[in-house]
């Protein structure tokens, strides 16, 4: 047979493939577009918490801002999870909902303590979102924790700290608000992270006289609920989430959540009690701050920006004389408080001006934490070596990560920045 | 197919790694697809370029019922039609032969590719555009004749015709050239 006579077989086989010079343009601008889109619905002013873009970098930042406010005010302040299901359509379906609310039992364990908590969530898309903590006490006594209130309107969380008497505004920048908003503790990101990672069903169950069909995921890609806690020290050791879903509504029923961080924390936490499309008003979102109790001031996450970085570095070692050891956002916040001298036991002594030099100081030198942060939710490749470059190594590689078009930022033991190719980074690498 | 759901619904959802795999999965399909069909390599790659810039950004408007692959095709496939509507700049007759001359550089930096393909697109073009265009879909996008029938808006007939007709002349065309 002459080759010309399989001629279909000949077509078929046709092939262009794009060259690496011309996949490297074609995704620049592809992603370009798309990253053009992306600043564009996510200016500021534009705060509607039902923004269904999900920007899993925003959640670990959000997780770190929290974290900074767990850490200044000493008290461990739990969040709940979502919920989820079948799984694109129970999405569909909670995108629609415009208020609900649910309760959340949290029990966390360490190797030392035991906490467990009760927690009830409000969730308007109009006037924003509570959250309510109490501590349960081994005799089953219930204590006030903390309240959240994430406040559109205001562009800030304020959180009343009852165990402590005492409350704190944060305000966010920008754009970021809109991004916690969307990840704060809502179903959604649920169901999401369980399309994200393989998961399984369970078939259909009962649960308080509902039908309801289960999916099951147990893989450690799994990064939703606890606001990104589970994973903020790396992927976790064990992951076991089940969500049940009303066959009916296509709204979610019961969460049920099991994760062991790699430094051995479990964390297990079950939401419940769901109710979709109820009635609420402003009310029901204005912070109760009781009498008496001392105000923490306001305090401002930095924007998670190359310079906010860099200016962080250059305090925390003016203060210390050498870099920290790592960016972790709990770490490096319990050395700056020790550095700046910010105790919170004398909290109350200081002036208002005084509290809010404090918080700024805190604050601006958190910022590697969260930029790093967000370069590992990112995916950016990045990699700190505070542990053994000093401001004396002026030209060895303190911080760097990757760019969009595959060159890599460098920040030097002098805080210079540069960027490098890949091959140039990996001689500045050598030891 | 089951990837490509999760892919839209990913991408709808603002993911960045979503839109970077439909990208790398459907690259070098639509580059072949846009080569069979105007066998000119600027052209093609200006065109594979608009489709991917203008689904990134539909993000915020992408409502996608059907096969992500049969969206980026269809994209493509109009993409083709409008340059060559644009290229000849007089009213459209699709049944005009195209250049056998493709002024597509042998494998450069930007393309890779083989003596044959090179040689069948440019037998391709010697085809009627309509003809061309039922052989590119069905043989390189796997498309049904009567899938094409609707997108020329013409009988499957006429489609099984264009077809018969067009292999016909891509045979004698490449007849001792492979």
């Amino acid at each position: 047979m002459k080759p010309s006579d399989d001629i279909e077989n000949i077509v078929k086989k046709m092939s262009f493939k794009v060259g690496p010079e011309l996949d490297k343009d074609l995704w620049a601008e592809t992603l370009k577009a798309r990253n053009a889109f992306h600043k564009t619905i996510l200016s500021p002013g534009q705060n509607n918490i039902g923004r269904t873009i999900m920007k899993s970098p925003i959640t670990k930042l959000a997780a770190a801002a929290v974290i900074c406010i767990m850490c200044l005010t000493g008290l461990f302040f739990w969040k709940s999870t979502g919920s989820g299901i079948a799984l694109a359509d129970v999405l569909a379906r909670i995108e629609q909902v415009t208020a609900y609310s649910y309760q959340v039992r949290s029990t966390i364990t360490t190797p030392q303590t035991k906490t467990d908590l009760k927690n009830t969530v409000l969730v308007s898309q109009e006037h924003g979102i509570k959250y309510a903590s109490r501590s349960v006490e081994p005799n089953n006594n219930e204590i006030d924790g903390a309240d959240a209130y994430l406040l559109p309107k205001q562009n800030s969380i304020i959180f009343v700290v009852h165990e402590k008497k005492m409350y704190v505004r944060v305000k966010f920048d920008d754009d970021k608000l809109a991004y916690y908003k969307e990840q704060y503790n809502d179903p959604r990101i649920i169901v999401k992270q369980i399309l994200n990672c393989d998961h399984s069903s369970l078939g259909q169950s009962v649960i308080d006289g509902t039908t309801v069909e289960g999916f099951q995921t147990t893989d450690s890609a799994y990064g939703g609920g606890f606001m990104g806690a589970a994973d903020f020290e790396g992927k976790p050791k064990k992951v076991d989430v089940k969500l049940w879903v009303d066959v009916n509504t296509f709204l979610p029923v019961r969460v049920e959540e099991d994760v062991v961080t790699k430094d051995g924390m479990r964390m297990h936490e079950i939401s419940y009690d769901f109710r979709w499309n109820v009635l609420m008003n402003a009310d029901d979102f204005k912070p109760i701050k009781p009498e008496g109790y001392l105000s923490f001031g306001e305090v401002t996450v930095p924007a998670f920006k190359e310079e906010n970085a860099v200016l962080g570095l250059r305090l925390f070692a003016g203060l210390a004389g050498e870099y920290p050891d790592n960016l972790d956002a709990v770490s490096l916040n319990k050395k700056t408080r020790k550095l700046i001298g910010f105790d919170i036991d004398t909290l109350e002594d200081l002036a208002d001006d005084e509290k809010a030099r404090l918080n700024s100081e805190l604050m601006s030198i958190m910022g590697p934490a969260f930029f790093y942060e967000k370069l590992v939710e990112d995916d950016m490749d990045p990699a700190y070596y505070g542990k053994t470059v000093t401001p004396k190594d002026a030209d060895k590689v303190l911080l760097r990560w990757k760019q969009e078009d595959g060159s890599y930022r460098v920040i030097f033991g002098d805080l210079r920045a540069e960027t490098v190719t890949a091959e140039e980074l990996a001689e500045l690498e050598k030891p | 197919m089951i990837e490509d759901e999760l892919l839209k619904w990913k991408f709808k959802s603002g993911g960045k790694d979503a839109l970077q795999r439909i990208y790398e999965k459907y690259r070098d399909y639509l580059l072949t697809l846009a080569m069979a069909l105007v066998n000119d390599a600027g052209l093609a790659e200006d065109i594979v370029h608009d489709v991917f810039v203008t689904f990134a950004k539909s993000i915020g408007t992408f409502k996608l019922r059907g096969g992500l692959k049969s969206y980026l095709t269809t994209c493509t496939l109009n993409r083709c039609r409008d340059q060559i509507r644009a290229r000849k700049r007089q009213p459209l007759s699709l049944d005009e032969d195209m250049p056998m001359q493709s002024d597509f550089d042998p494998p450069d930096k930007r393309m890779i590719t083989d003596e044959q393909s090179r040689l069948v697109a440019g037998a391709m073009a010697q085809l009627p555009y309509e003809q061309r265009e039922v052989i590119a879909l069905h043989l390189n996008a796997a498309m049904k004749l009567r899938c094409i029938a609707g997108l020329q808006n013409v009988s499957v007939s006429t489609i099984k015709g264009r077809y018969r007709y067009g292999l016909q002349k891509l045979r004698s065309a490449l007849n001792g050239r492979l």
